[in-house]
């Protein structure tokens, strides 16, 4: 079959490899009809993500058909339509009785590597590093998937793969990183980055009850969607010192919440931006927090940040003074995918929610390599990209 | 001394690198860990461990390499005392184990265990690199749900005594087992194999293989991606 594979800094190839075939009794093997790029990718893109292997395959974003399912499968046959959340969980541990899906304690076979960097390792995640298990990706034409019984989400016919596919992942983490604001009424919600995962989180917070959404970011066309689909006020951080704009629209008391939906490449300025660059550069320094520093510095007194960009290791100067002097609730994490899937294509299927709406870019798996560069560099006024197998 | 710092010096964990080094070692350990995984599979991944284990050294401060190295350069003993928490009822935990047979399905430097009858087995485990140490044991003491308590025959290739002790967790969290096994020399003639496999064996290793077990039991499988499909052969 076709799969997507890294083989080193920007540098992903198209590889004819074997077809996966089934592990353990509890996996079902889906032949992949979309698959979608994701701000995460991106840091393996760029190489940002230690402990990636050449010929891994990405993706983690994906929907299409069960064909195959182990001896232990209960709930899918082949023939199922079915959408894959990324985080890998066995249903069965004391996180996933809890709904923390992604903290599952089962899932990892690299546990031990996770455990050196992290204390206790998070669960698998396909095509995420062998940090995450080192689990093939589902930019391919097939993929295996483990603990299909907790990793499988029914699909109806009359949603489509556009759709569906943003259940994966997007939607989810949004719908979290909103949920984790513990949202009340009149509540201001501030969101960094406008990429798919902040557009959804805005979209969120409406549904949730917020006031008013602030969306921030440099892109034209992204600040755009955030007004157009999710209802926001617009900052574009290149123009207005994000500080001072966000005192001013609140009255002078700071949003309620602010979402990092950046995470570890923020774009910086100033000197701020040197010097996480060099660090990073010299591996001395592995997330650079530009969004999140200003976030815990413009977030109001009492307020909760929000992280649902994602961070891998150590940053500096984050300003943890500002955090504990005005009493900053911070929370965050890998998305509990499973947690929110189900009720998520409920409003799909209701129509109070089209996430699809920011999918702006569509190629074929062949074209992988192509496709990532347009989304890395938001070329051509692109927000987010699906593969076709 | 509280029973929690005791175990935790006998898991061997004190202090023993000086701050100076162990800035560094986190810096060139990150350095090593990212370098590692630019490289090839086995030799990458190799470095990338090196390089974590160098973070891990200078963030926690201690240096296994340095403790062998300031008690002795051969080691003449193992003890391991580690705990898990297992979401499966305590009886369900106890009879699987306490069929002997079942335990290479998760102790993976025990290649096989045979009963010989309802106390005494037949054990023998794999060294790194191939050769084989084989021992009788039988079951000195047990209470069922509660504890089982075993020891190497005499005249063993290596003395070795464990004991399994299970209870119930609080908050519906299943049950919390602990493990305290101890592998000794006999006298001073060990033999080469017995050597490589107290060399191998540390409280690291049986940590994974607890880990294993509670994979099994809680979710029936332990996860892998060995044989998955990959962009190359392995080892290309
Ligand atoms: N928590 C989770 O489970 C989870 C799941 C999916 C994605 N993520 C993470 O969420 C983040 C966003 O993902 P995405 O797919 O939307 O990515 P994306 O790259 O499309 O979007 C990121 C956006 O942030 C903007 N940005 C960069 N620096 C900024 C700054 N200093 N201030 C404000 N905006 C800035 C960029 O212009 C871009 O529009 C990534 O870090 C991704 O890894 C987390
Ligand atoms: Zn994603
Ligand atoms: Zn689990």
């Amino acid at each position: 079959m076709k799969a997507l594979c890294w083989y080193g800094k920007k540098d992903l190839r198209v590889m004819d490899v074997p077809e996966p075939e089934i592990l353990g009794p509890r996996d079902a093997i889906v032949k992949v009809s979309l698959s979608a790029v994701c701000g995460s990718d991106l840091h393996l893109y760029n190489g940002h993500v230690p402990a990636m292997e050449r010929g891994d395959i990405l993706g983690h974003e994906f929907v299409g058909t069960v064909v195959e399912v182990g001896s232990r499968v209960e709930g899918f046959r082949p023939g199922d339509r079915v959408a894959v959340p990324f985080t890998i969980s066995c249903g069965r541990c004391f996180f996933c009785e809890r709904e923390l899906w992604s903290l599952c304690d089962n899932s990892n076979p690299n546990a031990f590597a996770a455990e050196a960097l992290y204390g206790y390792s998070p669960a698998g995640i396909y095509g995420y590093s062998h940090l995450f298990g080192g689990y093939a990706g589902g930019q391919a034409e097939y993929a295996r998937v483990p603990f299909a019984d907790s990793g499988l989400l029914r699909l109806p016919e009359s949603v489509s793969d556009e759709k569906a596919v943003l259940l994966c992942d997007v939607f989810p983490t949004g719908y979290m990183a909103a949920e984790n604001c513990s949202i009340q009424e009149g509540d201001t919600v501030a969101v960094w980055g406008a990429g798919p995962v902040g557009l959804l989180a805005m979209k969120s917070a409406f549904f949730l009850g917020a006031e008013r959404v602030i969306a921030i970011d440099r892109f034209p066309e992204r600040l755009g969607l955030a007004s157009r689909f999710a209802g926001a006020t617009t900052l574009d951080y290149e123009r207005v010192d994000v500080g001072e704009a966000l005192r001013d629209i609140t009255g002078g008391m700071g949003p309620d919440a602010c979402i990092d939906a950046v995470g570890m490449e923020a774009h910086g300025k100033g000197h701020g931006r040197a010097f996480d660059a060099i660090k990073q550069k010299l591996r001395a320094e592995t997330d650079r927090p530009s969004a999140l520093r200003q976030a815990i510095l413009a977030c109001r007194k009492g307020g909760t940040v929000s992280v649902a960009g994602v961070y891998g290791g150590y940053a500096d100067k984050v300003p943890v003074g500002a955090a504990f002097n005005k009493g900053i609730t911070i929370k965050g994490g890998q998305t509990h995918v499973q947690r929110y899937m189900h009720r998520l294509l409920a409003l799909i299927e209701e129509g109070k929610a089209d996430p699809s709406e920011v999918i702006t870019h569509s190629f074929g798996l062949d074209e992988g390599p192509v496709a990532y560069e347009v989304f890395k560099h938001k070329e051509d006024g692109c927000v987010k990209v699906v593969l076709r197998p | 001394m509280t029973g929690y710092e005791s175990r935790y010096r006998r898991a061997g964990k004190e202090l023993n690198v000086g701050p100076t080094e162990r800035l560094l070692s986190v810096l060139l350990g990150g350095y090593m860990a990212a370098k590692g995984v630019k490289r090839g599979r086995v030799g990458g991944l190799a470095t990338a461990l090196a390089g974590g284990y160098l973070m891990y050294r200078g963030s926690s401060g201690h240096c296994n390499l340095y403790e062998r190295i300031g008690v002795s350069t051969a080691r003449r003993a193992v003890e391991i005392d580690e705990s898990v928490i297992i979401n499966r009822p305590v009886h369900e935990l106890y009879s699987y184990w306490r069929d002997v047979e079942n335990l290479p399905e998760f102790l993976r430097h025990i290649e096989d265990v045979r009963a010989v009858d309802d106390k005494r087995s037949h054990w023998v485990a794999s060294t790194p690199g191939g050769m084989k140490v084989e021992w009788d044991a039988e079951i000195t003491g047990e209470r069922e749900n509660e504890y089982i308590a075993w020891k190497s025959l005499p005249f063993s290739d290596i003395e070795s005594e464990g004991m399994v002790e299970f209870r119930t967790a609080p908050g519906h969290r299943g049950t919390e087992m602990r493990v305290r096994m101890t592998y000794n020399l006999p006298g001073d003639g060990a033999s080469a194999p017995v050597q490589r496999l107290l060399a191998a064996i540390s409280f690291r290793q049986v940590r994974e293989e607890l880990r294993r077990f509670k994979q099994i039991m809680e979710t029936g499988e332990a996860p892998t991606t060995e044989g998955q499909a990959r962009g190359r052969a392995v080892g290309e």
